[in-house]
C-alpha cells in the first residue's frame, strides 16, 4: 500500500505541458510520480500547490528531471526545496 | 492544576473557564485540558496583563510513542499521528514542517535498514514537547550504514534535510539498531 497521491495531467495555458498533484510525496510513491513525469516528453510545469509533504525520494525524483521541469510549490515546502537545493537548478517558483 | 486555578482569578479568564466547565457538563463529561486553555485564551483581553499570560504558557501536550512494522506504507500514518500530535502543541507553521520532514526522513530511513536486514522489524518514534524544545527519536533494529550515494541517492540527501532542518542530530549506531536522536528550538 503507497501514500495516497493524486496526479492530474493537463496544459498550461501558454501550451505547456502540466502535472498537478494532490496529497504527500514519500518514499511509498515517488515512483509514481517519477512514471507519471516519464510519460510526458519534454518541458512540464508540476504544478505541487496542493502538497503538503515532500521527502528526498521525493526530491530524488525532481533533480533527475530538473531541466526540463519548473516546479510550482506552496510556501510550506519551500524550505525542502531551498535546503535541497533544487533551487539553484531547476526553476522553482513558490505560489 | 494549580495553574487552572491561578487562571481562574483573572475575571474574563474565568467566564472562559466556567463555559468549558458549563458545557462539560452539559455533556456529562470532564473538561480536557485544551478545551479549558482554548476557551480561557479566547476570553483574555487582548494585551492582557502579565499575570494573565504567565499562567497561560502554551500547553504542551504528553509524549507521542509509536512502534511500527518497517515497511514504507506506515509513513502516512505515522505522518498522521504525529501531525495530530504537533497540533496540540503551538509552533510556527515553518517549524512543524521541519519537524514532519525530518522525522519521515529519520523513518524512512530506519524502514529501509528494518528491511534489508530482517522481515517485520520494528521502528519506534517517540516525540517530547518541553517548554521550549522537541525531542524526537527514531530507533530501528538494523544496523547503520554510511549513505551510499551511487546506491540511494536520496538517502545522503534525506541525512542532509534532517541536519538542516533540526538544530541538532545525533546518530548512535548500536549492535542492536541504530537511535537518531533530534532536538528543535519550538518556542516562538
Amino acid at each position: 500500500m503507497t501514500t495516497p497521491l493524486t496526479l492530474t495531467p493537463g496544459h498550461h495555458p501558454d501550451g505547456t505541458a502540466l502535472l498537478a498533484v494532490t496529497g504527500d510525496i514519500d518514499m511509498s510513491n515517488s515512483g509514481t510520480l517519477a512514471e507519471a513525469l516519464d510519460a510526458r516528453r519534454g518541458p512540464l510545469v508540476l504544478d505541487l500547490t496542493a502538497v503538503e509533504y515532500l521527502d528526498s525520494a521525493g526530491l530524488t525524483v525532481l533533480f533527475a528531471r530538473a531541466d526540463r521541469i519548473e516546479v510550482v510549490a506552496p510556501a510550506l515546502l519551500a524550505p525542502v526545496l531551498t535546503v535541497s537545493g533544487l533551487t539553484g537548478i531547476a526553476t522553482v517558483r513558490v505560489a | 492544576m494549580a495553574q487552572y486555578e491561578d487562571a481562574v482569578h483573572e475575571p474574563s479568564a474565568g467566564a472562559g473557564a466556567a463555559e468549558a466547565a458549563g458545557a462539560a457538563r452539559r455533556e456529562g463529561r470532564t473538561v480536557t485540558a485544551e478545551e479549558f486553555t482554548t476557551r480561557v485564551m479566547t476570553r483574555l483581553p487582548a494585551g492582557g496583563d502579565a499575570d494573565g499570560a504567565a499562567v497561560l504558557l502554551p500547553h504542551r501536550p504528553g509524549p507521542l510513542s509509536l512502534a511500527f512494522p518497517a515497511e514504507s506504507s506506515q509513513l502516512a500514518p505515522v505522518r498522521e499521528a504525529l501531525r495530530a500530535w504537533l497540533d496540540r502543541c503551538p509552533m510556527p507553521p515553518r517549524t512543524r514542517q521541519n519537524v514532519l520532514v525530518a522525522v519521515g526522513e529519520a523513518c524512512a530511513n530506519a524502514i529501509e535498514h528494518g528491511h534489508r536486514h530482517t522481515r517485520g522489524a520494528t521502528v519506534r518514534l517517540r516525540a517530547e514537547a518541553s517548554a521550549g524544545d522537541l525531542l524526537l527519536v527514531v530507533a530501528d533494529s538494523g544496523a547503520w550504514r554510511a549513505p551510499q550515494p551511487e546506491a540511494h541517492p536520496h538517502r545522503g540527501r534525506g541525512m542532509a534535510l534532517m541536519r538542516a532542518l533540526m538544530q541538532q542530530v545525533t546518530v548512535t549506531p548500536g549492535p542492536s539498531g541504530t537511535t537518531v536522536e533530534m532536538r528543535t528550538r519550538i518556542a516562538r
